[in-house]
This record gives structure tokens, sequence and C-alpha cells, in this order.
């Protein structure tokens, strides 16, 4: 499955904008990429670390809040979004 | 009452559309709209509603015109910098057409004044420029019952949707809550393509205008991703949350709340306000020969266009690279306009350095009370 990277996380991935690796569920993705990229864990998670209330995951076009939160099961073929909130006009 | 023959000129490609035609034109005329921020969304926004023959638009903006803004904010002219945003854009608008009555707002959007602004107009068009209105226009909206087309942009980056409709998702629904200050650049820090305004700008645009016709279908619950360096849209489900505080099934929020609190931005700044250090007497203290480090927390790309010699640590690597500094120095903070600067502050007094204060005002006012040659940007 690939993780796409939003432009305002890019900084924290060495600018990369796509990340693909094998995770069989949103937790186990998040975690495995705030482990090779730790400064994403600021940007991505909460004190409990659960994604932060300023970010939102989709897998493909779902939000994981209306599929089975973070226990979201991935496929080989899933795009996991992260879109933070902006603000800019 | 019917269109009259300059109408009926002005519009006529209007008119041969079937999903507009004279009927949906004269509810254009009846619909009033509010844009919030004449900015860059707002300026596509506005000049749009009004070449559609948008019948009343408000706008609400506080700011002048600057430099800066021109790349952006096509309804502002460089004759125009200095000059009060919305008579600006008022100005544009009378230019396109005539026909459309502009009211300005010259204020801030604030809680104890939205609630009365917004009660005059069918729909909201949301093109401000920071959380705590966003959250603000978001929940009026909500409590009022009037439509809110939403659009927001960074970098090369924008969202666009429809909040507030029967039905449909809030942007509570969407971010619960915002991001502590500075964890998200705005688009002063992070920059923005002066062109994608224009895009997202002009579908908030083309979905207000669709509402006001009744015509086609809605964003609503659909959120609208666009990149302009892929030159890509992707389309994602938002539903309304039933536990969500404004427009849930048992909404604790009922009136507006105070959102610069709600957003982190008024506490920090009047716990700090101590810390701060005034430009001129920072000057002084290094003419004085006080050994004094200046840290700046801006970006590399912010640095090259101009800084004070100061040492460079990012923000968002401050807490990694803390080691890099002396506990036992005095240290000087700065940012752009003293906002990360202030959370940095706040960073390095928490893991134990002892006096670290905050430019007041960051580079921008070094630049305005201290030295004229450090360009601003």
């Amino acid at each position: 499955m690939k993780v796409l990277i939003p432009t305002a996380f890019r900084k924290h991935t060495d600018g990369q904008a796509e990340i693909s690796f094998a995770a069989t569920s949103v937790r186990e993705a998040l975690d495995q990429l705030v482990e090779r990229f730790p400064e994403l864990e600021a940007s991505l998670f909460d004190e409990s670390r659960s994604v932060a209330s300023f970010v939102n995951v989709f897998v493909n076009e779902e939000n994981i809040r209306d599929l089975n939160q973070e226990s979201t099961a991935l496929g080989e073929s899933d795009e996991v979004l992260l879109v933070p909130a902006i603000a800019g006009g | 009452m019917s269109l009259s023959a300059e109408e009926k000129r002005r519009y006529a490609r209007h008119l041969v559309l079937p999903e507009v035609g004279p009927e949906g034109q004269e509810k254009l005329r009846a619909a009033s709209m509010l844009v919030v921020g004449a900015g860059g969304l707002g300026s596509p926004v506005a000049l749009y509603l009004a070449a559609a023959g948008v019948g009343r638009i408000g706008l609400v903006d506080f700011d002048r015109v600057e430099f800066s803004n021109l790349q952006r904010q096509i309804i502002h002219g460089t004759e125009d910098v200095g000059r009060s945003k919305v008579a600006s854009a008022a100005e544009s608008i009378a230019s396109i057409n005539p026909l459309v009555a502009v009211e300005c707002h010259e204020h801030p959007l604030r809680s104890d004044n939205a609630m009365s602004v917004v009660k005059a107009y069918d729909m909201i068009i949301d093109g401000t420029d920071n959380f705590a209105t966003r959250y603000l226009v978001n929940d009026v909206c909500v409590l009022s019952g009037k439509p809110n087309c939403y659009g927001s942009i960074f970098r090369f980056e924008g969202q666009a949707s429809v909040f507030g409709l029967p039905g449909g998702p809030c942007y509570r629904c969407l971010y619960p809550q915002p991001p502590d200050p500075g964890l998200v650049p705005n688009c002063a820090e992070g920059g923005v393509l002066g062109v994608l305004p224009g895009i997202v700008g002009t579908i908030q645009a083309t979905e207000a205008i669709k509402l006001a016709l009744n015509a086609g279908r809605s964003l609503s619950g659909r959120l609208l991703l666009f990149d302009a360096l892929d030159m890509k849209f992707r389309e994602l489900k938002v539903s309304r949350d039933p536990r969500c505080p404004v427009c849930g099934d048992t909404p604790t929020i009922t009136e507006p709340i105070d959102y610069e609190q709600f957003c982190g931005v008024a506490q920090k700044e009047d716990a700090q306000i101590t810390w701060d250090i005034e430009p001129v007497e920072l000057k002084r203290r290094l003419d004085a020969g006080d050994p004094v480090v200046i840290l700046d927390v801006r970006e590399p790309h912010e640095y090259e266009l101009c800084n004070l010699g100061g040492v460079l640590i990012p923000l968002g690597e401050l807490s990694r690279r803390m080691g890099e500094l002396d506990s036992d120095k005095n240290i000087v903070v700065h940012c752009k306009l003293g906002g990360r600067s202030a959370k940095a502050v706040r960073l390095l007094r928490d893991a134990g350095f002892r006096s670290v204060s905050n430019l007041k005002g960051g580079v921008e006012a070094w630049s305005k009370q201290v030295d004229a040659t450090v360009p601003t940007y």
C-alpha cells in the first residue's frame, strides 16, 4: 500500500510525496511511517498517539472514521491519504 | 420583476443555458452572498459572483492592500496599495457590474457581531486566512442555517467543500479541533502559488451560484482536494458526525464561542508577554556588546530572503536540535511576525532554558523600527 504525504508534512519526509511499504492496517501503516520519519509524530499524532483531530486519514476516498477507525484493514493496492487542516485564503 | 433589456444583454450567455435561463438569472439577482475575506480566495469569488449578476454581495475585511497581496489578490490593483481592501474590491465590482449592490463590512468578524452580519445574507463564502475565523464562520453558518461555501489553500494545495446544508457535514465534522498555533504555517510563512486561490475560489463561486440556482449536485458531503503541482483533483467523502458539537444530534455549542481561545491564540500571547523584547531594546543590547544569541526559527527559504545573522533552527526541528544551543546563554528568538518564535520560547523554557526572550513583531518589526535595509516579505 501507499501513503500520500501532503505538502505541509513533506518537510518531515525528506520531501517525499508518496511512500510505499507493506502494512495490514491503518494503525500499523502510521506507526511504521512515524518510526521511519520521527518528526512526523508531532504533526500526525496527539498526546495519546491517536491521529490528531486536525488530520483526517482517508483510505482511498473513505474517511477511516466512517470505516473501522485506525483498525481499518489495508490491502496491497490501497492508498492512504493524510489530509491536514489548512487555513490559508 | 422580469429582466431589463440591459440585463438580457449582459447575461445573454446565461439566459441560453437551460439550467439558468431568465428564471435562474432572476434568482441570482434576488440572491445575497457574504464573502468573508477580500484576499486570495475572496478576489475571484467576488469578481465572478458580481459578473454572474448576484444581486447583493457583502464583503468582510479589515485589512489594507499590501504589495505582497498583488501576486494573487486580483480584485486589487497596484494603485490600491494602502487602501482599504473592501473599498478597493467594491470599486472593482462596480466596474465589472454596476447592477450589483455591494455592502462593505470593514471590521473583523467576531463572536459578538458575526450572527448579525450573517443574518442579512442567503449564504456565506469562506475566504478567511486563519483557523479562528474559519471555526467562527462555520459555527455561525450552522447556527443560522446558512450554507458555507468553503475553500482553503496552502502552497500548491487547495481544499473546497460546501458545509452546513441540511443533512450534510460542517467544518467541525471534518476537523473537530484546530492544530496548535504554529504547527501549520499560514500563507505568509509557507508561501502560496498566486494562481491557486484563482482555482479554489472559482470552485467556491461555482458552488454558491449552483446553490442560488438550485442546480446540479452540490459539493456538500464531498471534500475536493486540488494539487497544482500534480494537476490533480481528488474527491473524498465527508459525512456529518452525529456527535459534532455544533451540528450533531445533541449540540453543545449553541452560540458563538471564544475562537481565539479555542484556537490557542490568545492565551499563549498573554502568558508570554513578559518574555517579549522590543526590537529597539535588542538593538541597544547588541550595540552595547551584550552577549546575545539570536535564534531564527523560520524556514531556510525565509532566512535566505532576509535575516538578522542568527542561528537558524526551524521551529519544526527545534525539539530535536535543542542540544545545539547553550541553555546558559541569553537567547533572543525571532521569526517573521512573532508567532512561531513565541512557541519556540515556550518550548525552550519548558526544556529548562532560563533566559529566552521573543523578539516582538519578528523580523518585520525589526525592519520597520530598527533597520529598514532588512527587506520584508
